[in-house]
């Protein structure tokens, strides 16, 4: 019942300097919102390159030379199959696409039999020459839909129509957005490509946790090959997203302490007035608990209510507006990715560390320069 | 009878272990009844203030005893001294000491914060305490709209809200003229008749005088000068 009238009491005197109040707020709910947006799209991302690899095999095998990727023999394919442990191996033909005309990166990728993770929102699958199917992103920077035409320029430098027989479901926007699909047999032809190579090899092994032993048998089956693991891929995108957003928290986290200065010097700081108000307070028979509950709950409102708004706005940034400056930095790789809507998910423990660690040292910042004017004697205030 | 209030050889110094420390209270022994009506005068400097603080628990005695119905309130821990101050005193500050962004009833509901009391119970007891200085009707105005004698009178609402046994008044005439000085001693009497016990400090021949006024305690460089019933 005290505390509650306590916090009555807070309440009103936030609004009694609305000026003031509504600054900190501002100020604070931009911080909640520039830290939230960084945390939540980091994540993000991470989440959505595990759904990607998701679908992909356990095991990619790719051939190396001189420390380079270089192109598989197809009949690497048998020598890999007859590996204990392995189910199926086989080729896979895909490669990059550097689209002059919209500035972006296409990834092609050679699909003979219907996929199950490629889900098309429109049309079907290509089966032919001179058939593909695109992402949406490829859609929307090449103006295309279905039936349309696409023209692209070939390993001779040759202009190659292809007409759009399907857009993919922006299911996984990261997997399908850039992507272009067409059947092996032209795409090797258009990357110029001989019949008896491959980009790599996907490799399902039958027992998931043999994935690590069936690896280092194909390492000793084709000495000049890479397996990867799709445990190794995930970490490496971990990698590169903490990288890439620990630069950004670097970049907050000054930026934090200028506003824990500001506020620790601005906002709380005693005002003359406050401390004139607080040593009412104790005259009038308050205790020092009650006006450190006060100024607790001060802090806790005006904080609690910035860390709301600030993540929420944060939410619609990532989820809803796709992030507009920040994703391109975190995302980097590609220009079609701005486009990128996550799915939305939020982490509890993330939420509660930048809950703690803004709430908590603003909520301090507030208390601990009453506490001084709370515990002297109010005998003190009768002088002024 | 016992006194309500008993002061032992009370001495109260500021700042001491410096070079400018100042004895403003040096060795007061004093009693104050339960009813009676108390004057302290003395010139300024003489130690009013600093011996009303003592009295109604704001400060703790440097040495000395400070003896409230029969507890000794100088020895209590912060917490027991503030509810012994908040159930048993009321305070008139010479400032008054308002908040002036505060409407006249949230001024005088300050002291009801710490008591765990409902929002209506609050508010009856404010209405009530105003209702006393007729201040009714001016209960939703701002403190700092209001004239120096209506300030006051939110003051003395503010300090009988929590329906004390003592009332402090410190120089409550210094800021008045003398028709509402007669006012506010007239005031002062209908409080005492009600049963009150009053302190007040003063230098003001006015109130040293008036017949509401048992007993005179003059102060000098923070001692007795003379304790004389009037
Ligand atoms: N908080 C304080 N710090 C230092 N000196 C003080 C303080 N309060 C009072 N004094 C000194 O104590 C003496 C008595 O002051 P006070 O009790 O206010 O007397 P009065 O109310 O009679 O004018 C004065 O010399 C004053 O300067
Ligand atoms: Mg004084």
């Amino acid at each position: 019942m005290r505390r509650f009238k306590i916090l009555e009491y807070a309440l009103a005197s936030l609004l009694r300097r609305p000026v003031k109040t509504a600054a900190i707020l501002v100020v604070y709910t931009l911080m909640i919102v520039v830290l939230a947006t960084v945390l939540l799209l980091t994540h993000a991302l991470k989440t959505e390159a595990v759904n990607l690899l998701a679908d992909g095999p356990e095991l990619v095998v790719q051939r190396t030379m001189a420390g380079r990727h270089e192109l598989v023999p197809v009949a690497a394919a048998q020598t890999v199959a007859a590996i204990p442990g392995v189910s199926a191996a086989t080729p896979r033909v895909w490669g990059y696409y550097y689209d002059s005309l919209t500035g972006a990166n296409y990834t092609l990728l050679g699909v003979d039999a219907a996929e199950p993770s490629l889900e098309l929102l429109a049309g079907r699958l290509p089966q032919g020459d001179g058939e593909c199917a695109i992402g949406a992103g490829v859609a929307a920077v090449r103006k295309v839909a279905v039936n349309d035409d696409l023209i692209l320029i070939d390993a001779n430098n040759i202009g190659a129509i292809f007409t759009v027989t399907g857009i993919f479901r922006a299911e996984s926007r990261l997997l399908t957005e850039d992507l272009l699909v067409m059947p092996m047999a032209p795409l090797r032809r258009f990357f110029g490509m001989p019949a008896e190579l491959a980009t790599d090899l996907a490799v399902s092994v039958r027992n998931p946790s043999e994935v690590d032993t069936v690896a280092n048998k194909v390492k000793r089956a084709l000495p000049d090959s890479r397996p990867i693991t799709r445990k190794e891929l995930l970490r490496t995108y971990h990698a590169v997203f903490d990288w890439r957003g620990g630069m950004l928290l670097a970049l907050f986290a000054s930026a934090l302490l200028a506003f824990c200065i500001m506020a620790w010097d601005k906002a709380t700081g005693l005002s003359a007035g406050e401390r004139r108000e607080i040593g009412i307070l104790k005259a009038v028979g308050w205790d020092t608990a009650d006006v450190l509950l006060l100024k607790a709950w001060e802090g806790l409102a005006v904080s609690l209510l910035a860390f709301l708004l600030g993540f929420a706005l944060a939410f619609g940034l990532v989820f809803w507006w796709g992030a507009p400056l920040l994703g391109v930095v975190l995302r980097g790789w590609s220009v079609l990715f701005p486009e990128l809507r996550p799915t939305p998910y939020v982490d509890l423990y993330q939420v509660a560390t930048l809950a703690f660690l803004t709430i908590v040292p603003y909520v301090a910042s507030t208390v601990i320069p009453a506490w001084r004017a709370a515990t002297t004697d109010p005998d003190e205030v009768m002088r002024q | 009878m016992t006194p309500l209030i008993c002061l032992d050889d009370v001495r109260k110094t500021y700042h001491p272990r410096r070079p400018d420390a100042v004895e403003a209270v040096a060795g007061i022994s004093l009693r104050i009844n339960a009813g009676e009506a108390v004057a302290l005068c003395g010139p300024s400097g003489s130690g009013k203030t600093s011996l009303l603080t003592l009295i109604g628990c704001m400060a703790r005695p440097t040495s000395g005893r400070v003896t409230v119905a029969g507890e000794e309130v100088s020895r209590l821990p912060e917490r027991f001294l503030t509810l012994v101050r908040r159930r048993t005193f009321g305070f008139v500050f010479q400032q008054y000491h308002l908040i002036p962004e505060l409407s006249v009833r949230d001024n005088v509901m300050l002291p009801l914060y710490p008591e765990a009391l409902g929002a209506g119970e609050m508010a009856r007891r404010a209405a009530a305490a105003l209702d006393e200085v007729e201040l009714a009707q001016m209960a939703t105005r701002r403190v700092a709209h209001l004239s120096g004698g209506e300030q006051q009178r939110v003051a003395i609402a503010r300090a009988m809200v929590n329906r004390p046994r003592v009332l402090i008044a410190d120089e409550p005439t210094a800021h008045l003229d003398s028709r509402l000085s007669v006012e506010l001693l007239d005031r002062f009497a209908a409080l005492k008749r009600a049963g009150l016990t009053l302190v007040v400090a003063t230098h003001d021949p006015l109130v040293c005088a008036h017949p509401l006024i048992d007993r005179t305690v003059r102060l000098r460089d923070g001692r007795l000068d003379g304790d004389a019933a009037t």
